[in-house]
Formats: C-alpha cells, structure tokens, sequence
C-alpha cells in the first residue's frame, strides 16, 4: 500500500517514515506541497498523509489543486496536523468535497492510530 | 538569564512561543512515540534531550526579550564574533538534524561592539534558528551567521542562508505575528517565526534594527551596531 507523507518538519517526518515502513506500507515523503505534486505525477499514491501548516501553500490550498486534476480526485486524504480542525472556517461539506476522511490532531495522535486510519483506508478500497 | 525582578512578565503577542513549544512538544511525542523495538532506546533518549535542549534554549531567549520589553540594557564592549561562535556552538546539533551546516564568516581583527552579551546571543541564536528550522526545497544548506566590518565605527551582523530569501516582508511578517496566531513563516514555514520575533524585539533593546541585509549576492537578515571605540568618541 503506497502512503504519500506530506510533512514539512524533518524530525517528525523521520519518525513517520520509520514507523510506516516497520507496520509494512509503502512510504514516500514530501516536505512541501510541489514535491508531493511531482511525485503524484510519477506515482498515484493509494493514500495521502497531510499536515495543513505547509510550506508555500496552505494544506487547504494543496488539496483545492490536488482535487482540481480529474486523476487524482480520488485519493483518500487523511489530514495530521498541529493546527486542530476547529481552527480552519471550512465546513464539513467543504472538508468531504476536499476528499478529507479522517482529520487527527497531532497532539492527540499516535503513530498507531495514524497506521490504523490508512489501513482501514485500504480495506476499503 | 532572568535577571530581572519585579512584576509578571507581560505574555501578550507571545503566542508564537506556544505555538513552538507545541511543536518541540509533539517531536517528543512521536520519537517516545517509536517502539523500542525499532530504534534503541539509547538514540531515542539522546534525541529527545537534544530536542528538549532546544527548546528550552529557546524559551530562554523568548523569556529574555520579554522580560526586557521595557527596560534599558547596560551595554558594555564585546566581541560579536564571540558571541557567533558561540551562538554556532549551541546550535550545531539543532543544525545536523536539519542537514544544516552552521558557518562564521567574521573579518578579522575586529573591534567590539557595544551591546549586551546575552541580547545579542539572543538575537544571533533567534535568526539562526529561524534559518535552520525553516522549510527550503534544498535539502543540505548551509546557514551562515556573518560579522563584518562595513565601514569605519559599525559592524554588520547578519544570517544568509541560500534558498531561503528574507525580504522586508518576511521581517514584516514576523513583528505581525507579535500577538496574532500561528502562521510565523520567516519566509515559507510555520517554524522559525518565533526566531524571528525574538531577534527583533532584542535587536531594539541594543538600539539597532532588524533589516535586510546582502552578502555575495544573497539575501539576509541582519542590523548594524556600533563598535565601542566610535561610542566612545561620542
């Protein structure tokens, strides 16, 4: 199962990769919005992993590009980010347009739950 | 540093500081976060002290500007090139996990400056963090905190980080985070904004200003101090 990590902070995206690879999923990262566009490109992956503080662009504003290509409109999006959802004005209509189907806030989250959530994705499809 | 008594500190427009430590907070988490089984708990363990290290090494320096917010400094001659080696030394291992190379580009023989020790480390190790810990498309840079004579009674200190282009708008940005939320991009990232905040409002404390500044055709943030002799004469 291909994952997408889309995380800027090099710590915790050494620490993701890590425990991805160890639970058997397919890891690529990206620290920034373009370079997860340009692995897309290469490759679809099966699941996207985003944290909506991003470099350049916003997470929200990543996701409005990554939806806009009609080859990519499905890729399950799961958001992992410091800022909670509470916190964007965007309603759940917009985050299910967004193709968002599970929001963890890092504080809250373990890496356990994170595997969980792109597993079932997987069972899923 | 705290060195200064009397009432509470004033918190407000501090906001990145929260913001930081949350973050410095969750790295924590995630690596205690990794089973034993994968990593060694010994590399675990130094990991989470390096990262702790730094922060507090931070929050120091946040606490140090404001608690000096509306006080005057006793200013005194020191060498600022002293104060980068220093600064380079405790950042060093900050900037190995960001496959950051710190350098000093100093002239040499220069005079001292007239500034507060731990105010102008604060600013220096601000900056540099600001350029370590934020987001550029290259992945091994080199971060380079730079002392230089620029004309007769006036050094420049500055930070140049290729790839990473401060502008008047990333400083803009910085001062305009001073009591607003989250998004204290120095440049591109989140992280870093704190840096920037602190570094300027300690800049102000030794009577200069946060600017940028230019080095070999490379944008950076710096200000201009005078040396002690030129104060002198004064």
């Amino acid at each position: 199962m291909r994952v997408l990590v889309i995380e800027p902070d090099k710590i915790l995206a050494k620490t993701y990769v890590q425990q991805f690879l160890l639970a058997g999923l397919d890891v690529t990262l990206a620290r920034d919005g373009q370079t997860a566009v340009h692995y897309i490109d290469e490759q679809i992956p099966d699941v996207l992993m985003i944290e909506m503080q991003l470099g350049a662009h916003s997470g929200i504003e990543f996701l409005h590009e990554l939806r806009s290509y009609e080859d990519w409109a499905a890729i399950p999006v799961i958001v992992n980010s410091s800022v909670p959802k509470e916190a964007f004005k965007v309603s759940e209509a917009a985050w299910q347009r967004l193709g968002v189907t599970r929001y963890f806030y890092k504080p809250k989250t373990s890496a356990k739950q994170l595997i969980g959530a792109i597993l079932a994705l997987g069972e899923q499809a | 540093m705290g060195t200064l008594e009397g009432g509470n500190v004033d918190f407000s427009g501090y906001s990145p500081l929260l913001f930081e430590l949350q973050a410095h907070l969750i790295r924590i988490k995630a690596i205690s976060d990794t089973s034993t089984k994968f990593t060694p708990r010994r590399a675990q363990l130094a990991e989470i002290e390096k990262i702790s290290k730094h922060a507090l090494s931070m929050l120091d320096y946040a606490l140090f500007a404001l608690e000096i917010r509306q006080t005057s400094l006793q200013l005194s001659p020191i060498s600022a090139t002293a104060a980068a080696q220093d600064v380079i030394q405790e950042l060093q291992s900050l900037a190995k996990s960001y496959d950051v190379t710190l350098e000093l580009d100093a002239t040499k023989r220069l005079q001292p400056i007239y500034a507060h020790e731990a105010a102008l480390k604060g600013v220096l190790h601000g900056l540099a963090y600001s350029a370590i810990t934020a987001q550029s498309a290259e992945q091994k840079r080199t971060v380079t905190l730079s002392v230089q004579g620029t004309q007769p009674g006036q050094q420049r200190i500055g930070i140049f980080a290729p790839g990473i282009t401060f502008t008047g708008k990333s400083i803009e940005r910085a001062r305009a985070v001073s009591g607003s939320a989250r998004v204290a991009a120095p440049t591109e990232l989140y992280a870093g904004g704190l840096g920037l905040l602190v570094s300027d409002e300690l800049t102000k404390a030794l009577h200069a200003e946060l600017t940028t500044v230019r080095r070999h055709k490379h944008s950076g943030v710096g200000f201009y101090v005078s040396t002690s002799n030129q104060l002198q004469l004064v």
